[in-house]
């Protein structure tokens, strides 16, 4: 019997070494590969072309299947990430300069030409991060990474429907009560009173930010060192919110998006409720045209206009940018990669893809993209150019997980959109819990009280924390853009 | 006096270390390794954002669980457990009821009835097809034929037929399932809430159905803040639906298989005596089936609270994210959340032990009282 199961053994052992001669070599052509952590955005097999092309000596490869921000610390932390991966804004940026999975590029970047200058200067915090250098005694900047893309988000909308319900399409200088007005009118229902189209598209907490920004409020007082959501001007955001979402019901809840959009792939869900005639207008950078694009119904009826404002017209801005896994055994070809995204070529291709805008300003700014003869009735491209000028890139503290800061507000406004609290309520609990999560962290690390004093000049003290004599008051919001302090330091080093 | 092996069996045991050895080599690497490193990682502040140098903490972690800033999400999360187990008795009795039906032959009639049966069944099957590709009415056309070829196969095979139709949800995969019951709790076009719809029509009830996946109402009106019972949270909503679907995915799985096999066990004799006796269906069921059942009912309790601790992590993932309002956040999606989500390993690896003391607890008590003759 022995002989009967060596012989087995033999020939699994025999298999499995045909299996891996066989196996598929990636360079088999000798080409050196080159894997790009991204979503599988259709933009991106045009990028794929074009790089290859340039770069006729390497292999671009896609892995669509670990874009998650836990996914690409874990096996770059293990040694098994991708070469280049994709980082979709600051709050990414953040965590994945902390977990030290992102090679810092300053040098290469000066030297290969695809430094900060090369884009835009209000993206500049969405690419490199101040961190402060013990040893030096001061705060310095460090490159990262370099823009695929940058994306400022308009209103758009859709022209059949305004047509269909007789209101006149909106004007960039409308505010929120204007908005909310026209959505009203947009919101059709059914027979039984239920809904079968919303006037705008669902608010998460990304979104949410710059409505609170838009009322002159913000998440974080101006060093980063506490949530002021219990600021009047943000209550007064969050009951804006209510309105839209439970008294007017203009705008379906995150659950309700979830439970009637559809499931998985690349821009699903909100897109393809805008797609179907389900949302009227939505809040979305170009990016979204490449979808609507594809739509025959949307074929020279999309619009658009800036978002609407109210004590100001901010929105956050984001870059999606590629960085290096610092592991990666292709650091020069990597290199080259993001050497890519700062060409001409590279940024005419996302013009012409409608991947948001891109890297290159110049690009961005020529009389080509904004008067595009390829899509005329797109009339619209400058407005991304004035939401860049109005926008700013969004920044958390150090002492919280921002993913941690999205999961506590998501949960709350879940509860409120569930009609089991108030906007007041949830502006005070919400602004409790990230506090004293805060505080906990605070108290907890060493390094993080260090970075607390550097950042307010005094030592922490959980007795006085949140400090009650410098909060923010009515109509005197600090960190609201455009105010005198908005541009105070925000730095977000490791702590 | 150690035990002394003759130079044969010295020699067929090196044999059968040889043949093993790719198993346990396999076993060692992926499985007891990994199960040591993580029992270490519990004593540890292992954090991949690098909030702190990486030191042995002792029972830190623990205690954070227990009385700790993480006691409330680590309470909630094990009380959304304890929810989803909610639908274990209603699975097992309905494991138990199918055992019952189906481990005899059912009679369909007569020759000519069963295949007047058969020809309806396959008739049905092929208007649904008709429907779906002729009408472009897809869902009706799909439903009408399932239900018919289940028809089909279960006249033609009878009692097999139907246990191999309630067993295929069981192996059918997971991910394929949730994204279907995530379609048919949808709120507006879902067919659970238009059957409802019509069903509260015909009652002259002005209710509209659940929001399902969307709400954070309860059975038990937990609050989806504190985790914790409060006025105004009663209803049905995101848990209810899981566990309504758990029922559907167990209710025919191997919980019937084990009570079939109970059930073909029972020694025939013992009915026979009943019999005579003059007991009918019910009687004797109740005082022949159900005793010579209790050590199966016993181990399925049992192995379905330790399936209960360990589950909800696939469901809650892809139907709902943990969501509305984290109300959906089992202690396995907790576990991933903590390690993955707040980078905190060695606080995520203290709660997958937390988690591995409680089954163990339940283990042992299987273990001690399995093994029992229980006949009442």
């Amino acid at each position: 019997m022995k002989w009967v199961f060596l012989g087995i053994l033999g020939v699994l052992i025999a298999w499995s070494l045909l299996a891996y001669a066989m196996m598929p070599d990636a360079s088999r052509d000798g080409r050196t590969v080159l894997t790009w952590v991204s979503d599988d955005n259709p933009a991106r097999r045009g990028s794929i072309r074009l790089f290859e092309q340039l770069n006729p000596d390497l292999r671009l490869l896609l892995d669509p299947a670990n874009t998650t921000l836990e996914k690409i610390i874990v096996q770059c932390k293990g040694g098994v990430g991708g070469d280049v991966f994709n980082c979709y804004g600051r709050w990414q940026l953040v965590d994945f300069v902390r977990a030290g999975v992102l090679q810092p590029i300053d040098e290469e970047a000066a030297r290969l030409g695809f430094d900060v200058a090369k884009t835009w200067p209000e993206v500049l915090d969405e690419i490199s991060i101040e961190a402060f250098n013990p040893a030096a005694g001061r705060y310095e900047r460090h490159q990262y990474t370099f823009p695929l893309n940058v994306n400022a988000n308009v209103m758009f909308f859709n022209k059949r429907i305004f047509d269909e319900v007789g209101e006149p399409y909106p004007t960039s200088d409308w505010d929120w009560n204007e908005c909310l007005r026209v959505a009203k009118k947009l919101v059709k229902r059914d027979r039984h009173g239920r809904i079968t189209r919303y006037g705008l598209g669902t608010y998460e907490m990304h979104e949410t930010v710059g409505l609170v920004w838009q009322f002159g409020g913000s998440f974080f007082d101006p060093t980063l060192t506490y949530c002021t959501l219990d600021s009047s001007e943000a209550i007064e955001a969050m009951r804006f919110l209510h309105r839209m979402l439970v008294v007017d019901e203009v705008m379906p809840s995150v659950a309700e998006r979830n439970a009637i959009g559809t499931q998985g792939g690349w821009g699903s869900s909100v897109i393809d409720l805008f797609c179907t005639e389900r949302i009227a207008m939505l809040r979305m950078g170009r990016w979204g045209m490449i979808k609507f694009r594809t739509q025959p119904n949307l074929r020279g009826n999309i619009g658009a206009v800036l978002l609407p404002h109210m004590r100001s017209g901010a929105d956050e801005i984001r870059a999606l940018s590629v960085g290096i896994n610092p592991k990666s055994p292709n650091k020069n070809e990597a290199l080259r990669f993001l050497q890519f995204l700062a060409s001409d070529e590279f940024s005419w291709q996302v013009v012409e893809s409608a991947d948001a805008l891109p890297p290159s300003p110049k690009v961005g700014q020529d009389e080509r993209f904004l008067k595009d003869a390829a899509h005329p009735e797109e009339d619209f491209n400058h407005l991304f150019i004035e939401a860049i000028r109005r926008g700013r890139s969004n920044h958390f503290p150090p002492f919280i997980q921002t993913t941690r800061v999205e999961r506590i507000f998501n949960r709350h406004l879940a509860v409120m959109s569930d009609r089991k609290t108030t906007p007041e309520q949830m502006c005070r609990a919400l602004t409790d819990e990230i506090n004293e999560e805060m505080r906990v962290s605070l108290t907890r690390y060493a390094s993080m009280r260090e970075e607390y004093k550097r950042r307010t000049g005094r030592d922490f003290d959980p007795a006085d924390y949140p400090p009650k004599g410098d909060r923010p008051s009515a109509g005197r919001n600090p960190s609201a853009p455009g105010s005198r302090n908005a541009h105070a330091r925000r730095t977000d080093e490791r702590p | 006096m150690g035990l002394r092996l003759s130079r044969r069996s010295r020699r067929d045991f090196g044999w059968a270390m040889l043949f093993l050895l790719p198993n346990i080599m396999g076993f060692a690497v992926f499985v007891a390794a990994p199960v040591v490193f993580s029992l270490v990682m519990a004593f540890t502040n292992w954090d991949l954002a690098q909030r702190e140098p990486f030191g042995f903490v002792g029972f830190e972690n623990f205690e954070r669980l227990f009385f700790g800033p993480e006691a409330k999400d680590f309470r909630k999360a094990f009380g959304t457990t304890l929810y989803f187990m909610l639908g274990m008795p209603v699975s097992i009795v309905g494991s138990l009821v199918l055992a019952v039906l189906l481990s005899d032959p059912i009679y369909l009639g007569s020759r000519r009835v069963r295949r007047l049966l058969i020809g309806a069944s396959l008739a049905a099957t092929c208007a649904g097809l008709m429907v779906c590709a002729g009408t472009g009415r897809a869902t009706t056309g799909l439903a009408l034929a399932i239900i018919g070829a289940s028809a089909a196969v279960a006249t033609v095979f009878n009692r097999v037929g139907l246990r191999t139709l309630f067993y295929v949800p069981f192996f059918t995969a997971g991910v394929a399932q949730y994204i279907l019951w995530k379609l048919m709790f949808r709120p507006d076009s879902g067919p659970i809430n238009a059957s409802l719809r019509v069903l509260f029509a015909v009652l002259g009830l002005d209710i509209e159905p659940p929001n399902w996946l969307g709400s954070t109402a309860n059975l038990w009106c937990l609050d989806p803040q504190t985790g914790l019972p409060a006025a105004g949270h009663f209803g049905l909503g995101a848990r209810d639906a899981i566990v309504i679907m758990g029922i559907w995915a167990t209710v025919g799985g191997n919980n019937m298989l084990l009570y079939l096999a109970g059930l073909a066990n029972v020694p025939q004799d013992l009915y026979e005596a009943a019999m005579i006796d003059g007991a009918e269906r019910w009687k004797s069921f109740r005082h022949v089936s159900w005793p010579q059942l209790a050590p199966t009912t016993f181990f399925i309790v049992i192995m379905s609270i330790i399936g209960g601790l360990q589950g909800g992590f696939e469901q809650a993932k892809i139907m709902t994210e943990g969501n509305p309002a984290e109300t959906t956040i089992s202690l396995g999606f907790y576990i991933y959340l903590t390690g993955f989500a707040d980078f905190r390993l060695g606080l995520a690896s203290a709660i997958a032990w937390t988690m591995f003391v409680m089954i163990l607890a339940v283990t042992l008590v299987q273990w001690r009282f399995g093994s029992r003759q229980i006949n009442i």
